[in-house]
């Protein structure tokens, strides 16, 4: 413990350089109208004491540092698919405007086919970016690290026990199957075992059973995560799909909770019903939407 | 002169850059709304739901043929809701308000882009009508009454509350 406060030491005389950084690349980002919710900005500058391997807490994704343009994905830079990633985006349809990973916006919603339209679970990574905000929390025990998402109260293990990845005879998962380690300061999460039933964002961007994903990260002050996303599908994707620097802050209360907690946001299936049914959600004459 | 031009241009650049902030909805909506109309009228809550996907309120108003219409509006999730000062108390039936709001298209009685005033003491909630996404995005205060709503507008006192970064409006 002594030698990572040290080492701590050593990477907090570091942040008044990383701030700078941030907020050069915040004020670039400010000016090119990124969506998400939080606006980029500097970080102020945080100088409490922490440990590089404890990445305990709530934390809130932000868009602090990200490039101009950049959608709600792991980055811009989608390889090309393959004819069976092809056939399966073209049947991907939605109300969203992706611009650089579009299938085109439909609007006539009674097209809409987004899985989470009637609640199918997100799924991993989706529920990094979307729906936003993705309020987030890390718990650390002796053998895993746990990841809860505001997101339908969901959690994914990634077990930091000396397990290995399962084989692809093993049961496939909305959220994968987690094993993580310690490359120096960066933890580093594999996982496999994933369906293909869900969508990797709003886009409609699809994956299949292969995918495997790849997440780096670093905490580089007390107050920031620093995440790097990757995603190796090749039966969707020629190449592997190199995801942009995503910086996370260290909340000490979640805002969208009374009780200083992730709250429930769950999608509850007669809650969203009715709403479509008031809305009059394809029309007058009843709820039409998908499945 | 010179000067009044200056500030002109400013007043519409900043206007243009706040209209163009992305706001970033639960789920697409393109298509769904009619950005191009508003009604701002008097309204009485009747119902408000706290519920995902969004929160809802549901409130009678009049035409212009004095019809009693029940409208509905979405707001955010009850997350955001919660972050923007809501409770699930912020509204209760029998709740008089003067409403502006964008309708959906065609005949449905639903809405989106909301603010609240209350007629009891003022109190203003929602956003601050700057809302819609990509090519749909617009400030809804600046859009004319929808034709058979005209002759029930109302003034909505002006909005001054300057919204930290993070509010999500829609």
């Amino acid at each position: 413990m002594l030698n990572r406060l040290m080492g701590a030491r050593i990477v907090m005389g570091a942040m008044i350089a990383i701030t700078v950084a941030l907020a050069w690349s915040s004020f670039v980002f400010a000016q090119n109208g990124q969506q998400g919710r939080q606006k980029a900005k500097a970080p102020a500058a945080s100088n409490q004491p922490f440990d590089a391997h404890d990445l305990s807490g709530f934390w809130d994704i932000t868009n602090i540092g990200r490039q101009p343009g950049a959608l709600n994905e792991t980055s811009n830079n989608r390889p090309p698919m393959t004819p069976w990633g092809l056939e399966k985006f073209h049947k991907a349809k939605t109300g969203y405007d992706g611009k650089a990973l579009s299938n085109g916006v439909f609007p006539n919603e009674k097209d809409w086919n987004d899985p989470i339209l009637w609640c199918d679970p997100t799924g991993f990574p989706r529920i990094m970016w979307h729906p936003t905000p993705p309020g987030m929390r890390f718990a650390q025990t002796g053998e895993e690290l746990i990841q809860f998402f505001e997101n339908n109260r969901v959690w994914r293990d990634i077990w930091t026990d000396g397990r290995k990845l399962p084989g692809d005879d093993a049961e496939s998962r909305w959220y994968g199957y987690s094993v993580g380690h310690w490359d120096g300061d960066t933890f580093v999460v594999n996982s496999n075992n994933f369906n293909d039933a869900t969508w990797l964002d709003q886009y409609g961007s699809p994956h299949s059973d292969e995918m495997t994903v790849e997440e780096r990260y670093r905490r580089v002050d007390h107050d920031h995560l620093e995440m790097i996303l990757n995603i190796t599908d090749p039966k969707a994707y020629v190449g592997t799909w190199k995801g942009d620097k995503k910086i996370f802050q260290w909340v000490e209360k979640p805002a969208r909770s009374q009780y200083a907690d992730l709250r429930e946001d769950i999608c509850a299936w007669s809650e969203v019903k009715s709403f479509f049914d008031r809305m009059e959600f394809n029309g007058k004459g009843g709820l039409q939407i998908h499945p | 002169m010179t000067r009044k031009l200056v500030v002109r241009f400013f007043v519409i650049t900043l206007g243009a850059l706040t209209i163009c902030t992305p706001i970033f909805a639960h789920h697409g909506t393109a298509g769904v709304y009619d950005y191009t109309h508003r009604i701002t009228t008097k309204a009485t809550v009747t119902e408000y739901i706290w519920a995902n996907p969004h929160v809802q309120i549901y409130f009678k108003l009049k035409n212009d043929k004095g019809e009693e219409q029940t409208w509905g509006v979405e707001t955010v999730s009850p997350g955001n809701a919660l972050a923007n000062g809501w409770t699930k108390k912020s509204f209760k039936p029998g709740d008089e308000l003067l409403v502006s709001f964008v309708p959906a298209k065609n005949d449905r009685t639903f809405g989106t882009c909301i603010q609240f005033v209350f007629v009891a003491d003022g109190k203003r909630l929602g956003g601050s009508g700057r809302c819609g996404m990509g090519a749909e995005a617009v400030d809804s205060n600046t859009l004319p009454i929808k034709p058979g709503y005209t002759a029930v507008e109302v003034q909505m006192p002006k909005d001054t509350r300057v919204r930290p970064e993070s509010e999500q409006e829609q």
